[in-house]
């Protein structure tokens, strides 16, 4: 066997680049234009088990870049009944400062497990004269008891970490979910994109001892991330105090939980699926989400020493 | 024939004052061998390598796609009317994701492996009438993630495994001065083979069965057949119309996120759970020469109607899942459209354009409330333009130029807030569309008189890629803003414009 020598055919190519003033990614902010989708009512509101004066927030979505904060909805008629097999209550909830959008039940009270939650907006929302209703219910699932919480200090992969760990019975009957709040310091973290979901998929019915929820970096780690990163992350340092309220909550809550932080900065370019709607459970084309659920309520102080 | 090239701009990047971008790393590199050899007059082997890989990094992550192709064949001549050609092929198709940062490496690799044996056997039975028929059978192999982090155990999203075996037949018959007749069958069997453990879904996409299969085990066949038939009518000398019909099957599917141009897309082999898409086409033609036949022109139409068609669900989930087949639905899709073409290819000038207009639909229930969508693929508008133009027997230059519609993408339509954070609304499955699409590339050859003297041919060639610089779209992703915490929209490209020189030589 030979090396082909027909000459047009043998070519022997070096390439070089001579300079390459942008040979590489760039990203920049940019406008696009895109059709404004109509405004919708959106109703998020939970009930919880705290004696408390339950609320529901009201407001109008508008366009993906609109400079100026969405509109709060100040002109409804907001109902809530609680059901259980032969008692029903009715509570109406008005704004405490008319044009907040938030709607509080005018005494306190406390949601109970087993009952059912139904809430009724009535608003005139489109303006022609007739008040839509925007309906939702909830049944509060049962209360997970909460034995206790610890938190652990870790060294794990060159990052010192904090395991948020808690022990607790999971109820038999059934895949619960649930939902993880905390405070760091009496800073309430509730933004939905900071919530701690998990299910018993593996766990049903068992007793979970320091079973670790989440990993938390310590603050002295901040320099490894990026700015971009830090911004949405929560840094814990020795001798924080942590109170945390573990929620039982329905299937329907955590993957509005799960779509909502799926989709906070819109679906992942590179491994994200397609985008697409966040699910809700109010009728009547609104969006947001209705839900009752219970809490249990542990606390503890970040340590200082590793644990062995 | 050996030949290589690598790019060499990232060695610019560190002249940069910015220490990051000292860091990065961006090149691609091919490199791509030919043998052949006669053993006699009526035998001759071929062997053929080629590799390529294009890489992006940074100090802490990369991320890299390539190539790679080896192929032998043997052609061998029975007797003047019959050819036949065997030939054993292997491709891999792979990528990579690496993060190397201090103790929290982690590499994410994927890969499409096939080998392949094909005959192939042409056949002149008459002047007027060929024929050619074969059959190939094919081994594949999908990886789908293979993750590897120092100190921990692998992490494998299941590998599986497929057979694909094809026999055809095919005659092109000239029946009189006007007609030519084109027309074939091909039948495919595919079959899934194991080690697998397969799952089976119930109407809620939730795995409701999973069956495991031992190495080896064919445990899915499906067989499907594949007509064609085209006709050709010649005018006159200078003009013809063609119409052709053919039935196409195909048993690996790709589902594609819209919003980035990147390589991650999934590969799907058809299976108990996903059927082989079918395609009907039909396509129209008019072709006509102008002058001598030294300007081509041609005009077609084209419709395509798809079933068992792919896309992924809405909120599916593509990380780290090994039940991907739940996430996928099924639907039907068209795509028409029309082609105008004019060439030409001789003189000092010569070059091309054609422009296509076209749009490609899905309707697929469970996907944009069962409503037709557009494919990510869909482009309204395409043109190439291509022109050369010989100076003198030195000097060459040339210009390409393409443009596009920006192809369809899932925008958010609005957003409603809750505690402090914003949430994106969307109207629907790609109803927005990436900006358009357009480049310039330029280049001139330089050819010196050859010397006698010397053993090889030079040839100096100076371009210039993009040289507009337009700034092209790659992945459009969303931010909050940092302080007022208000969405926007932020869009990478990859390159501005390159000038690169080049010198071939040959000997």
């Amino acid at each position: 066997m030979k090396i082909m020598s027909n000459p047009s055919n043998t070519t022997i190519t070096m390439l070089i680049v001579f300079f390459s003033i942008l040979f590489n990614s760039c990203t920049e902010d940019i406008t696009i234009n895109t059709n404004n989708s109509i405004p919708v009512p959106v109703v998020y509101g939970t009930i919880t088990d705290h004696y408390i004066r339950q609320e529901i927030a009201l407001s109008s979505s508008t366009g993906y870049f609109d400079q100026k904060e969405n509109e709060r909805i100040s002109d409804a008629i907001v109902t809530l009944e609680e059901d259980s097999t032969n008692i029903t209550n009715t509570y109406n909830l008005t704004q405490d400062s008319v044009g907040s959008g938030i709607y509080k039940t005018q005494q306190p009270m406390a949601g109970k497990p087993g009952w059912t939650y139904k809430l009724t907006v009535k608003t005139d929302f489109d303006l022609d004269g007739t008040a839509e209703n925007y309906e939702a219910e909830s049944k509060m699932p049962t209360r997970i008891i909460l034995d206790s919480m610890n938190i652990t200090k870790i060294k794990e992969s060159g990052y010192t970490l904090y395991s948020l760990n808690i022990s607790a019975q999971d109820p038999a009957d059934q895949t619960n979910y649930y939902f993880c709040k905390y405070t760091i310091n009496g800073t309430l973290y509730n933004k939905i994109s900071k919530y701690i979901g998990f299910d018993d998929t593996s766990l049903n019915g068992m007793y979970v001892d320091d079973l670790s929820i989440w990993l938390f970096y310590d603050k002295s780690n901040i320099s490894k991330f990026n700015d971009d990163d830090v911004k949405d992350m929560v840094f814990l340092s020795s001798g924080d105090k942590m109170y945390i309220e573990i929620c039982n909550i329905t299937k329907g809550y955590s993957d509005f939980i799960e779509d909502c932080q799926g989709q906070k900065d819109g679906s992942n370019p590179m491994f994200g699926g397609p985008p697409a709607n966040i699910s809700t459970n109010i009728s009547n084309g609104a969006r947001g989400y209705f839900t009752a659920y219970s809490t249990s309520s542990a606390n503890s102080i970040v340590p200082n020493d590793f644990s062995e | 024939m050996v030949s290589g090239r690598r790019s060499y701009a990232d060695l610019f990047l560190k002249l940069s004052s910015d220490p990051d971008k000292r860091s990065e790393s961006i090149y691609f590199y091919d490199i791509n061998a030919k043998v052949s050899h006669r053993f006699s007059a009526k035998d001759k082997v071929y062997v053929n390598f080629y590799s390529g890989k294009d890489l992006f990094g940074t100090s802490s992550e990369d991320f890299s796609y390539g190539n790679t192709l080896a192929s032998t064949s043997w052609n061998h001549v029975f007797s003047k009317n019959i050819f036949s050609r065997l030939s054993i092929n292997y491709t891999n198709y792979h990528y990579e994701l690496g993060s190397s940062m201090e103790n929290s490496q982690i590499t994410w690799k994927s890969n499409i492996q096939d080998l392949d044996l094909h005959l192939d056997i042409n056949h002149h039975i008459t002047n007027k009438i060929r024929l050619n028929y074969g059959l190939s059978s094919t081994f594949h192999q999908f990886e789908p993630a293979l993750i590897k982090r120092p100190g921990y155990p692998n992490y494998r999203i299941q590998r599986s495994y497929a057979l694909e075996h094809c026999v055809y037949i095919g005659l092109d018959e000239k029946v009189n001065d006007h007609i030519s007749l084109k027309y074939g069958l091909r039948t495919t069997i595919f079959q899934n083979m194991g080690k697998a453990s397969v799952f089976s879904y119930d109407k809620n996409y939730e795995v409701n069965d999973t069956c495991y299969y031992k190495s080896r085990k064919i445990y899915h066949t499906y067989t499907r057949y594949e007509p064609r038939f085209g006709i050709v009518y010649q005018l006159d000398h200078n003009s013809s119309l063609k119409a052709n019909y053919a039935h196409n099957v195909q048993f690996i599917q790709i589902a594609n996120n819209s919003d980035s141009g990147s390589p991650l897309d999934l590969w799907f082999p058809a299976s108990k759970n996903i059927k082989p898409q079918q395609a009907n086409l039909y396509s129209f033609g008019y072709f006509r020469n102008f002058n001598q036949n030294t300007i081509e022109t041609s005009v077609e139409l084209y419709y395509k109607g798809l079933n068992n068609i792919i896309d992924f669900a809405d909120n599916a989930q593509l990380l780290f899942n090994d039940k991907l087949e739940g996430e996928v639905r099924t639907g039907k899709g068209k795509a028409y459209g029309m082609e105008i073409m004019i060439k030409k290819n001789t003189g000092r000038l010569t070059g091309f354009i054609n422009y296509t207009l076209s749009r490609t639909e899905r309707t697929i229930p469970g996907i944009n409330n069962g409503k037709a969508y557009l494919a990510p693929s869909d482009k309204t508008h395409s043109v190439n333009l291509m022109l050369s133009y010989k100076c003198s027997k030195k000097w060459s230059i040339s210009a390409g130029w393409v443009y596009a519609t920006g192809t369809p993408v899932t925008y958010p339509t609005g957003r409603f807030e809750i505690n402090g954070e914003y949430y994106p609304i969307y109207s629907g499955r790609n109803t927005s569309r990436k900006k358009d699409y357009h480049r310039l590339d330029l280049s001139a050859t330089y050819t010196p008189t050859k010397n006698p003297k010397k053993w090889y041919q030079g040839e100096w060639n100076f371009s210039l890629y993009n040289a507009y610089w337009n700034k092209n779209p790659w992945m459009i992703s969303f931010d909050q803003n940092t302080n007022s915490g208000i969405p926007k929209a932020q869009m990478t490209y990859l390159f501005g414009a390159i000038p690169s020189i080049t010198y071939n030589f040959k000997f």
